[in-house]
């Protein structure tokens, strides 16, 4: 979180603005806008997917994109380094090549160049540390190190970093001053002070290097003890640490170019590494070309003369004496002063810029041109570009390339003989395309390059075979060269050429062709989101039941659906198939004729017999042993639905206790009974004129079976009933009278059910129960009850019994054609 | 004339009901909703009558506490009842929900015990008589192993399908079965029997109301 | 805890009074066990009261969205309302009451129930389309002889119907009714001692 400076409100990192206040937010993160990983604010690349977090306008300074080397030439330099302008004079000109040159550094910075961007001059706020720390202590000696060539030291690997001089001296008018301690390796830190090598000076001392990033293989180049008694010549070390080859130079006098006008190349001896110190002042320039320069190694480099070493060769440098292989990779030299001395002493050192003062020391300065004969090389770092191809249309920022130096050729380069002496020998030696190699990367840099980057140009390396030192190549470089001994420290890459790092692919992906990630390459195709092989069987989970299955199966049949195609929509109301509503009308008309047949008296006669049932006679038995003034309990339980059944019930048996005259309180437990309670009533009333209170409407009995057991239960209640009489065309409440009245015990009453067609079934059980004294179901048992009473139902009840005759049986041929039809057609029936 | 009024009403009803039968349509919702309505408002209407006229009415003002207590308690019982309804006070009316389902349970225990339970188990036994005749004994026999096996085929042990069953188990499930397929067939006569009746009966009403109609315009046509 | 335990209680002690009551029909406990379903049937009116309001509700607010349906909804609580206020004010057994319940209420009720002759018939005819197995074979059976023996032509038929509906039917009626019984007496002795609690929340 982001708290803001002016309101104190606390914000999500990567804010720019306060979302209470408004005010701009300082960015302590900066969010990748591939991945979304916050990254330092100090990062170019995304930490994760190495994406450009700052746009290259933003990081290359205005002035840098002047040169137009410099913006062919700009390269990001590593993964996640991020990079800095390249520090370009106005001596650098004709940067034609765009080789890099890790000494370029140690060159001193044009006079009359603008001041090197210091470490003031550089956007150092938002810069990690590793970065600060490059950052020249002291302003001054960045000034003058003005002459020397602009290496960014962010450009420089940690490891190279500490190469570069922190700070030209006063001492370095003569001879280039030793960078600081703190900027220099303790090798040649310490033969810095007083001779300050002039290839290790760098002209930008905004970010020196700590001599703590020395690679391991090169630490055990660092001089134990300051070259100091290299005075007139660096001391690059002592005799027993120096080559065979070097130390047979010891004796020879330093050569006029080592002791440059400058004379800051020239390290002090007491500065030089002890290995260093043995050789003469004239081999101190090519010590430090060699020394300085990295595990890069050069095809052009002649092989070493192990039969022209001194004797005094340190041991470990004994064993590293050249092969006389040559290096398989290609190799692209850093130099800066070196190539002042390299001038000097007419060695094909790569083009270094001289124009600027460069803080080689002195040893350095006899294998490097003068620094004013080599221009400050834009900041592209020699490992990023290929060999052959120039670089992408980034401008220089942290690369520095082997220019042209065309002041190179102006002047002459006085090479030591000892170094011409390094000169190949044989052409196998030094293969044709020895001077490209300079310019080349080797395999094990190559896999460091940071996508985005592309080869050198081709044109933009020499293309002249490595000849001899000192000669002046295509595109005015110089050919550099590199002691065997330094290319027998490369790394083995035999084993890293088989696999393409992701960084190789990433480079050679293509590039993006709009968009805001135009220019990016590396960057991920769009895959579908679920990618699924076509015969993919999901594997059901372990537990999963069969629904969980099913349900699972639904969905994916579903979504397979193509939205093109047409789906069926469910309707709210389903609408039965033709089928069904013809079957439905010949059904009813067959009903209704059956019906309407004796309703409308087309039967002659009539048709049914006299049901037989049961619980008739018993029931007309109760009733008829009832005495006039007995009162009668009825239940009259249904509703409008069943009126039309019941009351031919309800009239048979309210008949036979009117005219017994029974007195009859009438109760219900459905709500609409009360009204078909008080119609039957009237009716009773305008039939038979009982006296008055002989018909009682008892009104709701609510509750259900609460209101039966309150009802049954109640002892003050009058008159007490003797005959309980239930007419029933719902299974419960004839149910709840049966149990409460079996709850009351010994005041049970006796009953008598009247139930319809459909209840009677449901509830036979109870029929045949202790205290029902008789029962008689539906219409039929209502002509069974007349019939018992020796009475002839009525012409009304017989022709409804006709019509329900007529009726089931049409009811029960449709039944048998159904099922006669759906046995003989098999499953071609079922629609 | 109410009469006829009555039968005019009645039959377009039973025209609107039945217009079904062609398929479902608006004016058959419509008639089914005023049905539906109207019988709630009756229900009501008669619940209320009972709560105002045969309970509230009973309070006397010369009645003492107890009996206040005695007509007022269930009053607010069923207030807090009404409660439910709203969401937030629904746990107002548990109270009365307890009551009520408390003596609801205890009434359908007590009824389903001694009204049902022992009359049931009774009853089949005195079936088997002796003294009845071969035929009744049969038939009580026959009772009595219906009824037996009509209650293991809702056994929740024997109803497990993978559990192996022994032969005679096996038996008398299936003859269970089969007596439970017989009550259920005769039920659905018996249902179809009364839809009959009342078919019947409103064809009847509809037959009344043909001629009636026949009446009225043979009056009016003067034919 | 009271909220919970409070019913529950309530309900407990309740169901043991009225079952004491049922059982032990002696002095005091007769009169609990009344007047505790005396009031009882008084909650239960407030039950249906809440009923009726809560299907007010319903249509009511399908009337108000104006959703599909609600012109029937009008009806219906058009009529609820209006029947309710003409009983009401004129009582259960007034004359328009009457009219109301016998040439309205009564025909159309039975004219629903008039419309189920030709659904169960059909559905008898899909019987077998549906399950082909010898149960319900014997159901068509059955069925057939009791709706041609109900009424009978030939006296034959109907004792056999009788004597069906009187044995078999009978027979497994009265399991299944049994089978009902001891579930309600189940479910009724958890509810009294409280074992399940429908009328709490939890």
């Amino acid at each position: 979180m982001i708290r803001c400076p002016k309101c104190n409100a606390l914000n999500k990192d990567g804010s720019s603005f306060c979302n209470k206040c408004g005010s701009p937010l300082q960015k302590t993160q900066i969010r990748c806008p591939m991945c979304g990983t916050l990254n330092p604010v100090g990062n170019l690349f995304c930490d994760r997917c190495h994406a450009r977090l700052v746009p290259l306008e933003k990081v290359i300074p205005p002035e840098s994109t002047a040169e137009p080397e410099e913006t062919s030439a700009s390269r990001v330099q590593g993964i996640s380094l991020p990079t800095r302008p390249a520090a370009t004079g106005e001596g650098a000109a004709d940067k034609g090549e765009e080789s890099l040159n890790w000494l370029e550094g140690l060159l001193k910075p044009e006079s009359e160049a603008e001041t090197p961007p210091s470490e003031t001059s550089l956007p150092t706020a938002g810069l990690p540390d590793w970065i600060a720390d490059l950052a020249p202590a002291e302003p001054e000696v960045q000034e003058e190190a003005e002459a020397e060539t602009t290496v960014a030291p962010a450009e420089l690997p940690a490891w190279l970093s500490g190469l570069t001089p922190a700070e030209p001296t006063e001492e370095s008018a003569s001879a280039p001053a030793i960078p600081q301690d703190t900027e220099l390796p303790e090798w040649l830190a310490a033969q810095g002070e007083e001779e300050p090598p002039a290839a290790l000076s760098t002209p930008e001392q905004e970010a020196p290097p700590a001599p703590a990033e020395m690679p391991a293989w090169l630490s055990g180049l660092t001089p134990a003890e300051p070259a100091e008694e290299a005075a007139s010549a660096p001391a690059i070390s002592r005799d027993t640490e120096l080559p065979e080859w070097l130390t047979t130079q010891r004796e020879e006098e330093p050569s006029a170019a080592l002791n440059t006008p400058e004379q800051e190349i020239s390290p002090a001896p007491a500065e030089m590494p002890a290995w260093l110190s043995g050789l003469t002042p004239a081999e101190p320039a090519e010590e430090a070309a060699t020394s300085a320069l990295d595990t890069l190694s050069d095809e052009s480099q002649k092989p070493t003369p192990q039969e022209e070493v001194a004797a005094e060769i340190p041991a470990w440098l004994a064993d590293l004496a050249p092969a006389g292989t040559a290096p398989e990779s290609k190799t692209v030299i850093f130099t800066d002063e070196e190539t002042t001395s390299a001038q000097e002493i007419k060695t094909p050192v790569p083009e270094l810029e001289t124009e600027k003062a460069h803080k080689t020391p002195a040893w350095l300065q006899e294998i490097t041109p003068a620094p004013e004969t080599i221009s400050p090389p834009p900041s592209v770092p020699a490992f990023t570009l290929e060999e052959g191809e120039p670089p992408a249309e980034e401008t220089g920022e942290g690369v520095v390339f082997l220019d042209e130096p065309a002041e190179l050729a102006e002047k002459a380069v006085e090479i030591p003989d000892w170094l011409r002496d390094l000169a190949p020998t044989s052409t196998e030696e030094a293969p044709a395309s020895a001077a490209l190699q300079q310019a080349e990367v080797p395999q094990w840099l190559e896999s460091l390059r940071p996508p985005g980057t592309g080869p050198l140009p081709e044109t933009a390396l020499p293309d002249t075979e490595p000849g001899s030192i000192g000669e002046e190549v295509a595109g005015g470089l110089i050919k550099a060269e590199i002691p065997t001994w330094v290319q027998q420290l490369r790394p083995d890459t035999t084993a890293t050429v088989a696999a393409p790092s992701p960084l190789d692919e990433v480079a050679t992906s293509p590039q993006e062709e709009a968009g805001p990630l135009k220019g990016l390459q590396g960057i991920l195709p769009a895959l579908p989101v679920v990618d699924m092989p076509p015969d993919f069987q999901p594997q059901p989970a372990l537990g999963a039941s069969s629904q969980v299955m099913e349900a699972a199966q639904l969905w994916q049949d579903l979504l397979q659906h193509p939205r093109s195609t047409k789906r069926p929509v469910a309707r709210a109301h389903a609408r039965p198939g033709w089928g069904q509503t013809v079957s439905r009308w010949i059904v009813a008309v067959l009903l209704v004729l059956a019906a309407l047949a004796p309703i409308l008296g087309f039967l002659p006669e009539t048709l049914a017999q006299p049901p037989l049932q049961a619980g008739v006679a018993p029931l007309q038995l109760a009733v008829e042993g009832l005495q006039a003034g007995d009162t009668a309990l009825v239940a009259l339980e249904y509703g409008p639905a069943e009126a039309n059944e019941m009351d031919h019930i309800t009239e048979a048996l309210l008949t036979h206790l009117m005219e017994h005259g029974v007195q009859v309180v009438a109760v219900s437990t459905v709500p609409e009974g009360v009204g078909l309670i008080q119609t039957w009533l009237d009716w009773a009333e305008t039939r038979y004129q009982p006296a008055e209170g002989s018909l009682v409407n008892g009104g709701y009995l609510p509750g259900e079976s609460n209101g039966i057991a309150q009802f049954l239960g109640s002892p003050q209640r009058t008159p007490k009933p003797d005959f309980l009489l239930v007419l029933a065309a719902r299974t419960g409440p004839l149910r709840w009278w049966v149990e409460q009245n079996a709850v009351a015990g010994s005041r049970a009453l006796p009953m008598g059910v009247g139930l319809s067609a459909s209840t009677g079934p449901r509830m036979r059980p109870y029929l045949d129960v202790y205290g029902v004294q008789g029962w008689l179901i539906g219409l039929p048992g209502t002509t069974a009850y007349w019939q018992s009473r020796g009475i002839r139902p009525n012409e009304g009840l017989a022709r409804r019994l006709d019509a329900l005759l007529l009726t089931q049986w049409v009811a029960a041929g449709l039944l048998l054609a159904g099922a006669a039809y759906y046995l003989t057609a098999g499953k071609k029936g079922a629609a | 004339m109410p009469e006829t009024t009555g039968l005019i009403i009645g039959s377009i009803v039973t025209l609107l009901i039945f217009s079904y039968l062609i398929g479902d349509n608006l004016l058959y919702r419509w008639a089914l909703a005023l049905l539906v309505g109207a019988s709630t408002g009756y229900a009501l209407a008669v619940a209320l009558h009972f709560i105002i006229f045969d309970w509230v009415n009973n309070i006397q003002p010369s009645d003492s506490l107890t009996l206040r207590l005695y007509y007022l308690v269930p009053l607010l019982l069923g207030a807090l009842l009404l409660l439910k309804g709203i969401p937030r006070l629904s746990a107002l009316g548990n109270v009365s929900m307890g009551f009520m389902l408390g003596v609801g349970a205890a009434v359908a225990v007590s009824g389903a015990l001694l009204g049902t339970l022992i009359p049931q188990m009774q009853t089949t036994a005195t079936g088997i008589s002796l003294k009845a005749g071969g035929s009744a004994l049969l038939n009580g026999g026959l009772i009595l192993v219906g009824t037996l096996s009509s209650l293991f085929v809702f056994s929740p042990r024997l109803r497990q399908a993978d559990k192996e069953l022994r032969p005679i188990t096996l038996w008398l499930q299936r003859l269970g079965r089969a007596f439970v397929v017989v009550s259920l067939a005769v039920a659905f006569s018996g249902a179809l029997t009364s839809a009959l009746t009342i078919l019947i009966e409103r064809l009847w009403g509809l037959a009344d109301f043909a001629q009636l109609l026949f009446q009225f315009l043979s009056s009016v046509t003067g034919s | 805890m009271l909220k919970r335990t409070l019913p529950t209680a309530v309900a407990i002690s309740t169901g043991i009074l009225v079952l004491l009551g049922s059982f032990l029909p002696v002095s005091p406990l007769r009169e609990v066990r009344l007047f505790l379903i005396q009031w009882a049937m008084v909650l239960g009116i407030f039950a249906f009261i809440l009923a009726f309001l809560h299907l007010l509700r319903v249509h009511l607010i399908r009337l108000g969205r104006r959703s599909k349906g609600w012109s029937t909804s009008l009806l219906l609580v058009l009529s609820a309302i209006s029947v309710l206020l003409l009983v009401s004010t004129q009582g259960p057994t007034s004359q328009w009451s009457q009219h109301l319940m016998n040439d309205f209420l009564v025909p159309g009720e039975s004219a629903l129930l008039a419309l189920t002759a030709v659904t169960l018939v059909l559905a008898g005819m899909r019987m077998l389309r549906a399950r082909r197995t010898s149960g319900s074979i014997l159901f068509l059976l059955i069925a057939v002889l009791m709706l041609v023996g109900t009424v009978p032509y030939v006296g034959i038929l109907g004792e056999i119907a009788d004597w069906i509906q009187g044995v078999p039917a009978l027979a497994g009626m009265r399991g299944l009714l049994l089978g009902v019984a001891l579930g309600t007496t189940m479910a009724g002795l958890r509810v009294v001692f409280g074992a399940t609690r429908p009328h709490s929340d939890d």
